[in-house]
Parts: C-alpha cells; sequence; structure tokens
C-alpha cells in the first residue's frame, strides 16, 4: 500500500529506498515507547526531568531549528542569492548563541523557571507573561504548519508522493513520540535525526564539489552562469558587496545584517524563542546548560556545508544540465522551483539506498522542526497559558495530562495550517514576518529584564505590546503600500528580504524605547523580589573548578575566533 | 559520574544509552547500504559520478561509526570516560 502511495514522479523509488526510510520511521517511535515509562510528572514531560547533558542539550538545541524550511529553504536561498545565505548561519546565530550561553543562561537556569513567558511572569508579572505566552502559541504553531506544508510540496514534487498522505505520516508519528515520552523523547529524538541529517545530507556536498573541480571550479560555474544578472559579484562573498544596496545580489546592506539580522534578529531567535530556549533549559546543572548553546555554535558553523554549499553546487551544475529553477510565483508546469535543490541534488548523486538516506535526512529535519514545535507549545500552553488562565489550581497528574492532549493538541492544529499555508505564494516571507511580529520585540523586553533593573512590569507589557503592534503596523504597510519599503529599509534600492531585517531593528527599538519610557513613569520593583532575576541583584552561584578546557568561556571564545576567520575567508 | 548520558533504563538497571541506540541504528543502515554499493559496483545506477560508489563509501562509513558507538556505549561498557572536545559528558548512570 505504502509503495502504491509513493509512485515515483522524478525519481525511481526503489525498494531499498522505501526500507530505509520504513526503518527510520520505526526507530524514532521505537525510541518514544522506550522512554514512555519515564515521563511521570510534569517536570519529566516538560522538561525532560532536567538532566540532559550538555552535548544532548546542544546538539538538540540545534536540531530543533532544522526544520524542512531551515534545510530546503536555505539551500534555495543560495541558490537564488549566492554566499550571501551563508549570514543566516553565522553572524545570524553564532554571536547569539554564545551570547546566551555566556550571559543570559545563568538567569534562566537560576530562576528555575519552565519556559520564558515564564521568566517573564517573575520578572514582570502576569500581564506580560500572558502577552507573550499567547503571541508564542500562535506564532509556533503557524511555523509549524508552514514546516510541514513545505515538506510535503516538494516530497508532492519531487518524488510524487501524496501530499496528504506526507503530512498526515510525519505529523502522527511526531504525535506519537512526543506524546508517549514528552520533551526527552522529543531531545532524544533530534540527536538520532541530527546524525542521520548528516548521513543523508553528506553525499550532496562532496560529489558536488568532484563533479565541479573543487571551490575553486565551482566558482568559476557560477560566475558564468550569473553573468548576465546585474551584481553577480556578490554572489561569492558575504561582506565585500553590502556597501551599497544595489551592489548585491540580495538588495540588502551591512547594516541591515549587522543590526538588523546578527544583533535583533539572531538574538531573538536564538535566545528567547522558546522552541531552542527549552533545549537548553533541560541540562542538568548550569554548567552543561551554558555549554550547550556553545556547542550548539560549533555544529551550527558547520552546517553551510550541507545547505549553503548544495545551492552554489545547483547554481553551479543545475542550469548547465536544463533544469534552471525558477521563483514559486513564475513556475510554469514542469519547471521547478528553488526549494526543490536539495531534493533534485540528491536525485542527479544518490542512487538507490543513499537515496533512501537522502530523503530520510529530509523527512528527519522536518520531524525534529516539527517536534521542537509542539513540545514548546505543549509546554508553553500548559504551564503559561492553561494553568494561569483556565483552571489555576490544576495539580501535577492533570498538568501532566494536560501536557499530552496538548501535544495532539498542537500537531492537530499545525495540520490545520499546514494546509492554509497552501494559499500563500512565499512562504519564507511569512516566516520572516512572523518573527519579526513576535520574537523581536520580546527579545527587547527580555533583555531589558534581565539587564536593567529599573525596567518595571507595565513598562514591558505595553513595550512588548508596542513592539508587536508596530511590527505588524509596518507590514500592512508596507503591503498596502509597496513605496514604503524604500522609507523603511532607508533605500529605493531596498528588496524585500532588506525590508524584514529592518522591519525586525525597528520593532524592537520601539518595544525598548516605550519600556524604558513607561519604565521611568512607574514604580519600581523592590530590589529583593529581582534576585535570582536580574543582572547586579544575583550571585551567579560557584561551581566547583574546573580546568580551562572544560569551561564555557574557553570554548565560547574559541568559537568566536572561528566564526571571526569564516568572515574573513569568505569576506 | 559516568560518560553515559541519560539513561533509557531497563530492568536491569543497566545503563542503556541514546548514543548506543544511535550506534545500533547506523549500523543497520551501514550494512544495508554496504550491501547495496557492493552491488551497484557491478551495476552502476544511472546517476552522476556513479563511477565514485558513493553508496559502498557512505555505507563503510556509516558501519564503522555506528560500530564505534555501540562499541564505546554498550550497556554495562567499561569505558565510560569519554572525552568530547576536552568536556566531559558526565550523565547520571
Amino acid at each position: 500500500m505504502i509503495l502504491a502511495l509513493l509512485s515515483g514522479q522524478l525519481a525511481p523509488i526503489h525498494w531499498l529506498d522505501t526500507t530505509v526510510i520504513a526503518i527510520y520511521f520505526a526507530a524514532v517511535l521505537g525510541l518514544g515507547f522506550l522512554l514512555q515509562k519515564q515521563a511521570n510528572s510534569s517536570e519529566d514531560f516538560f522538561l525532560a526531568g532536567r538532566e540532559m547533558s550538555a552535548y544532548i542539550a546542544g546538539i538538540s538545541f540545534l536540531a530543533a531549528n532544522m526544520g524542512a524550511l531551515e534545510l530546503m529553504g536555505w539551500a534555495a536561498t543560495s541558490y537564488q542569492y549566492g554566499l550571501l545565505a551563508a549570514h543566516w548561519y553565522w553572524i545570524g546565530a553564532i554571536p547569539a548563541m554564545l551570547f546566551l550561553g555566556l550571559v543570559m543562561m545563568p538567569f534562566y537556569y537560576i530562576s528555575r523557571t519552565h519556559s520564558v513567558p515564564g521568566y517573564l511572569k517573575l520578572r514582570f508579572g502576569e500581564p506580560t507573561r500572558v502577552l507573550s505566552a499567547i503571541s508564542f502559541a500562535g506564532m509556533t504553531i503557524l511555523m509549524s504548519g508552514i514546516n510541514m506544508f513545505a515538506m510535503a510540496k516538494v516530497m508532492q514534487v519531487v518524488l510524487g508522493w501524496n501530499l496528504n498522505f506526507s503530512i498526515l505520516a510525519s505529523s502522527i508519528t511526531v504525535a506519537v513520540y512526543v506524546t508517549l515520552g514528552g520533551l526527552r523523547s522529543a531531545i532524544l529524538n533530534e540527536v538520532l535525526q541530527f546524525f542521520l541529517i548528516w548521513a543523508g545530507a553528506l553525499v550532496v556536498p562532496v560529489l558536488g564539489l568532484i563533479e565541479t573541480g573543487g571551490w575553486t571550479g565551482l566558482k568559476a560555474r557560477i560566475l558564468s552562469n550569473v553573468a548576465g544578472t546585474p551584481s553577480n559579484a556578490g554572489y561569492l562573498h558575504l561582506w565585500s558587496t553590502l556597501g551599497h544596496f544595489r551592489s548585491n545580489s540580495m538588495g540588502i546592506h551591512w547594516t541591515g545584517i549587522v543590526f538588523g539580522l546578527g544583533f535583533v534578529g539572531a538574538f531573538g531567535y536564538w535566545t528567547t524563542d522558546f522552541l531552542v530556549v527549552q533545549r537548553v533549559l533541560a541540562a542538568k546543572d548550569l554548567r552543561s546548560a551554558q555549554l550547550a548553546p556553545i556547542i550548539g555554535a560549533w555544529f551550527k558553523m558547520a552546517v553551510p556545508f550541507i545547505v549553503i554549499l548544495p545551492g552554489l553546487i545547483g547554481l553551479a551544475v543545475l542550469p548547465a544540465a536544463g533544469m534552471p529553477l525558477v521563483s514559486e510565483d513564475v513556475a510554469r508546469a514542469g519547471q521547478h522551483t528553488y526549494n526543490e535543490v536539495l531534493p533534485l541534488l540528491l536525485i542527479r548523486y544518490a542512487g538507490p539506498g543513499l537515496l533512501g538516506l537522502g530523503i530520510t535526512a529530509l523527512v528527519a529535519g522536518f520531524m525534529s522542526g516539527m517536534a521542537g514545535n509542539v513540545s514548546a507549545f505543549s509546554a508553553v500552553w500548559s504551564y503559561d497559558i492553561y494553568r494561569p488562565l483556565i483552571r489555576p489550581h490544576s495539580d501535577e497528574a492533570h498538568l501532566l495530562r494536560m501536557g499530552r492532549w496538548s501535544t495532539l493538541l498542537g500537531v492537530i492544529a499545525s495540520i490545520g495550517t499546514a494546509y492554509f499555508a497552501m494559499y500563500f505564494s512565499s512562504i519564507m516571507e511569512y516566516v520572516q514576518a512572523l518573527f519579526s511580529f513576535f520574537v523581536t520585540p520580546l527579545f527587547g523586553t527580555v533583555i531589558l529584564g534581565m539587564l536593567w533593573k529599573r525596567a518595571t512590569g507595565p513598562g514591558a507589557f505595553w513595550g512588548l505590546l508596542a513592539g508587536t503592534c508596530s511590527s505588524i503596523g509596518m507590514w500592512v504597510w508596507v503591503r498596502a503600500q509597496p513605496s514604503a519599503l524604500a522609507t523603511l529599509a532607508l533605500s529605493p534600492d531596498a528588496q524585500p528580504i532588506a525590508e524584514s531585517l529592518y522591519r525586525m531593528l525597528w520593532s524592537w527599538l520601539i518595544c525598548v524605547g516605550v519600556t524604558l519610557v513607561v519604565s521611568y513613569a512607574t514604580r519600581p520593583a523592590a530590589y529583593e523580589s529581582l534576585n535570582g532575576l536580574v543582572y547586579g541583584c544575583t550571585a551567579i552561584p560557584a561551581e566547583r573548578k574546573y580546568p580551562m578546557v572544560q569551561q564555557p568561556l574557553f570554548w565560547a571564545t574559541a568559537a568566536a575566533l572561528v566564526f571571526l576567520w569564516l568572515q574573513w575567508l569568505f569576506r | 559520574m559516568a560518560a553515559v548520558a541519560v539513561p533509557l533504563g531497563d530492568s536491569m538497571g543497566r545503563a542503556f544509552t541514546v548514543w548506543f541506540y544511535i550506534g545500533v541504528l547506523l549500523s543497520i543502515y551501514g550494512v544495508l547500504l554496504t550491501a547495496a554499493g557492493a552491488y551497484q559496483v557491478l551495476h552502476p545506477p544511472a546517476t552522476t559520478l556513479a563511477a565514485y560508489h558513493a553508496t559502498l563509501w557512505v555505507g563503510g562509513l556509516l558501519l564503522v561509526i555506528g560500530l564505534g558507538y555501540m562499541i564505546s556505549y554498550w550497556p554495562r561498557s567499561k569505558k565510560r570516560e569519554i572525552q568530547h572536545d576536552g568536556a566531559e559528558i558526565d550523565g547520571e548512570a
């Protein structure tokens, strides 16, 4: 029956490929069943018993972010815009991850919070918590639906899988293992999936570099393929073309990359999006919690090898093979879109068996992203919406049951938003929009809460609300009047990607500005109530003395140096 | 403190870890792909660069890594003080 549903379209699906995929599904479900008996309390279910080692928390921190969009979408972006897409992996992640480990993690960890909205409750009170919990829950469900749809669509177009079958089979599997084992099952499966993503995806960059004659040959082919386009130099450089909006393929300026992406966007996502922070909160002690994002940063720096490089390889080899890719809105029947670059390359290089492993990598990426979304949703729903608003005195057993039910609810709601996402033509644009609405203002609120004693509850609430509303407002403004883009992004040459980066920056500044003004106008919180929550009011517990090579600071410094070296290398 | 990361726990109280589970899965894939790769040496698939026998290489690599993890994290294994990047992973045993 499954074979009939998998009737190949582009790729002849061999029985060996089906076997490899089936073994994967059995393995993740098996792990869920093995872990079922360990989810006995809400702490077990939502925080994996707080017993994860730094490695497991770190890998899962990264894997939860590697959804289908992350793998296929950024390979597509690098096909479209070239090496500039790597900014989203390097400056758009590494500084923020290191900052989370070194500066912010102690406050999250010492406050013993269950969630990011939970931290805001301790610091600013109930209204801020509820506001951030509701916007997080909504965003998470929309994101996971969009991921699901992106995945299913590629499977349909490239492999001829039935769209409904892909959506149902993958999401039911995620629902089963997360409902059974909670966050522990989600995290350990993410570690498993992380290995498979690498095993399955590695064939593309390696064979691609062999085919194009290494990095030098690859660059030469790309330059001849993009020769006709204006600003083609941007395809192979990270920084040297960012001096002006007009001189690079993305229509972007270095201030947008450094402040919009590197500071506000990245810090917002990696330090306040509970989807990733939840994994680090599950670490067994403060040192592991601090090391986890730093370990994640090391792996993150390597991810462009299996995501950005394949996009560049696609740009070098696919047009010559009679398969130039186009964007979603202009694709005619028989033409392939940017989003299909990674699956198309897998089909090009991988024979029976290996292709199955490659598809497994994409499915694994999708599932780890989906599990990340639903486990974070279920924790925020149960702790920060259900308990304070709907049933204040629910006991432990009730909360655990609610955790299981809300996981299922999250999956069902995501399936709904997946079908809703079908109506949008540009998926990446909506993802960027959602981030700028909900994540970047939240970063303003959390960072002021952690570092500034004078920030007050009303200041945080009105700042967060103003940031979110202004971000939505700016988005609507540009939709209603496209010329507004030139005002927002400071240049008539700016392109849509620049718009989202500057929108993030402005909404963050508005959030911070309103928080400052309202905080000074309201009465400050008592010093004692800030203990364990704010820098300057918290004694970071002294841990036993570790040798230098086991300290977070050592590995963070080394990661920062490698990061800078990469920027220089590909400047 | 053992290097065992997270015990999945069983009735014998042995430390059965996710790393061991990953080792088993990678080994199964390794055997499958090595066999498929050996077959494809004689009957090359219609892919680009089939002469490089990518399936055989990946199969062999997965088998080596999978077996490595299985042996290192074999339940009741003595080799507990595994060092990664100098940072010890010391979970509960």
